[in-house]
């Protein structure tokens, strides 16, 4: 029982910070996700607030409603919305890797609530952008969960050098690899969303060793070559290479879809047009049906030829 | 006629299903400091056919960046794979994606030579790979790693590259080119493939290798297959360990058997 109102059933999730459980309203015939952060440091109960802060009030059929906010001692209690669906990551390991069409609806959808938030005055970062943070309903609707690591905007940046995220889908500038005066900003939510589609695309987490877009080689085949050129922008190593904001992204989205929508009349035709029209354009229809298997083992440290640099580390 | 074969393509019998690949791998750096081999298992369905390309690579360890050369040959060919192998694949036949792999290695043999050459320092590796796509599989071998195949015996079919002494003769990026053998071949199901660098074979006898990979794939039915014969690999190279086998030890272990249907036919 919590605070005499809610009546806990089961526990949903549960990650480094706390865990997640389904709770009843005794006073509504409703039920509602209760997220339970245990208070083993100051500001943790604070962190709790903040998130409440941020989502309370908002309005987005991506993001889940908060109802309440619980502050004891020891616990820190966020009741929201349940939102029924399995999380990306489940989701692939259920079914399997998503199709590039699928790819790109749940890169719209995700794009378009990243820049709903991007466009808040102040604006909000969401910086844990990640398979495990996104629901998917049965209707095919992704809701974002999860912000605990989300930050408002201070001035120019969310944030001034590392700061919490995962690492594989956080920006370098995240996790330190640009220096203590690397800025986390709307940039670093479109690389985790370019990393978040390379997984649901190949299967591969790229939290996983070999980091990032290593975790597949040969990965471009299994994608049209706008869709490859779009993921490539969202993880350039550099903000300055990336996509600038989610307008940006959402744009070229649908330029791809658009184009794809073209390619669609030409094989819905079907015949011997159709054919010889596949056969003429490359890379409308996909050749590789799917990846059994990918085993790649070596003692070189680095891919490429150049430096040389031997395994002592030595140049 | 040479390799290439043009203007032959293999139909499909009626009646014959596609091939299903069981593929399991062993790497182990043994009582070296590092491990200067490379392997990788690349499987893929396509709209003509499975595919499987399986690679081991001993980088020399006479030689500056053994790992590197090793690391740096099964990059690129993963990388030709993809993209020029699917290609190939998705308008041509075995012969022509063989010719492509064929090219692409010369180019690779050349820029690890040139590269070594700019740092003054000689890199080598040798390469064996095995290409399967349904019911053919051709290999390209440089060096003396093997390929041996397993069916009411087992049979070597690479020849070791090698003079009276053992020295090789030749390797990939040692030198300004290579001469790859090339092999071209059918697969009847049931048929297994063993590819392997010198740390495993060089302890071993002839006939444990015809024991341990020679059952009958019915001995392994169930849901664990692969996990069975990963388990006969493990044995098998720490047995050699126990021998006192102190080089890099890799293998890959394939094995055919007949599967459901699936796309494609002309091969």
């Amino acid at each position: 029982m919590l605070a005499g109102k809610y009546l806990i059933l089961r526990e949903l999730a549960r990650g480094g910070c706390g865990s997640v459980w389904l709770a009843e309203d005794l006073h509504l015939p409703k039920r509602w996700a209760v997220k339970e952060i245990k208070k083993e440091r100051e500001d943790q109960g604070m962190e709790l607030k903040r998130e409440a802060m941020l989502l309370g009030g908002r309005s987005h059929p991506a993001l889940p409603v908060v109802v309440d906010f619980l502050d004891t001692e020891h616990f820190g209690y966020l009741v929201m919305e349940y939102v029924e669906g399995v999380t990306l990551a489940e989701a692939v390991r259920q079914r399997g890797v998503f199709s590039e069409e699928e790819c790109l609806n749940l890169l719209c959808q995700l794009a378009e609530i990243l820049r709903y938030l991007h466009e808040l005055r102040p604006p909000v970062c969401y910086l844990d952008l990640k398979p495990a943070n996104v629901l998917l309903t049965e209707e095919g609707r992704v809701v974002l969960v999860d912000f605990g690591a989300a930050m408002e905007n201070e001035g120019a940046a969310c944030r001034r050098g590392p700061c919490y995220g995962t690492y594989g889908y956080a920006p370098p500038e995240q996790c330190g690899e640009l220096g203590m005066e690397a800025v986390c900003d709307q940039r670093s939510d479109v690389y985790a969303l370019g990393m978040t589609i390379f997984f649901l695309l190949t299967g591969k987490d790229p939290g996983l060793p070999p980091f990032g877009l290593k975790s597949c080689i040969g990965w471009e085949s299994m994608a049209g070559r706008e869709f490859v050129r779009i993921l490539k922008t969202c993880v350039e190593w550099l903000p300055e290479k990336r996509f600038q904001s989610m307008r940006e992204v959402l744009v070229a989205a649908e330029g791809c879809m658009a184009e794809k929508r073209s390619a669609g009349v030409f094989q819905k035709r079907g015949g011997r047009i159709g054919r010889i029209l596949c056969r003429v354009l490359p890379g409308k229809r996909r050749f590789v049906l799917r990846q059994e298997k990918s085993i790649f083992l070596t003692g070189k440290k680095r891919a490429g030829l150049s430096p040389f640099i031997d395994a002592d580390g030595a140049v | 006629m040479g390799y290439f074969q043009k203007g032959r393509c293999m139909r499909r019998e009626p009646g014959k299903g596609s091939m299903r690949y069981y593929s399991t791998q062993y790497w182990n750096r043994g009582k070296r400091n590092r491990n200067e081999d490379s392997l990788c298992i690349e499987q893929v369905q396509t709209r003509r056919g499975r595919v499987l390309l399986a690679m081991v690579c001993d980088g020399i360890g006479g030689l500056a960046g053994g790992e590197i050369a090793s690391g740096y040959v099964a990059e690129e060919v993963l990388k030709w794979f993809y993209e020029d192998g699917m290609k190939a694949m998705r308008f041509g036949n075995m012969e022509c994606v063989a010719q492509g792999l064929k090219k692409r290695l010369e180019q690779i043999c050349d820029s690890l030579f040139l590269y070594g050459k700019e740092r003054g320092i000689r890199l080598g590796t040798t390469a064996s790979i095995l290409f399967l796509w349904e019911h053919r599989f051709f290999l390209f071998h440089i060096g003396d790693s093997r390929i041996y195949r397993i069916r009411f015996g087992c049979r070597q079919l690479t020849k070791d590259q090698i003079n009276a002494e053992g020295a090789l003769l030749q390797a990939v990026g040692a030198s300004g080119q290579c001469i790859p053998q090339i092999q071209f071949g059918r697969i009847v199901a049931g048929d297994r493939f063993l590819i392997c660098s010198d740390g495993f074979y060089r302890k071993q006898k002839g006939h444990n290798l015809c024991r341990m990979f020679g059952r009958k794939a019915s001995d392994f039915l169930g849901t664990k297959k692969e996990k069975n014969w990963e388990k006969i690999l493990k044995e098998s190279a720490e047995a050699l360990l126990r021998k006192g086998e102190t080089d890099n030890i890799s293998a890959v272990f394939i094995c055919c058997l007949k599967g459901g249907r699936t796309h494609g036919s002309r091969l």
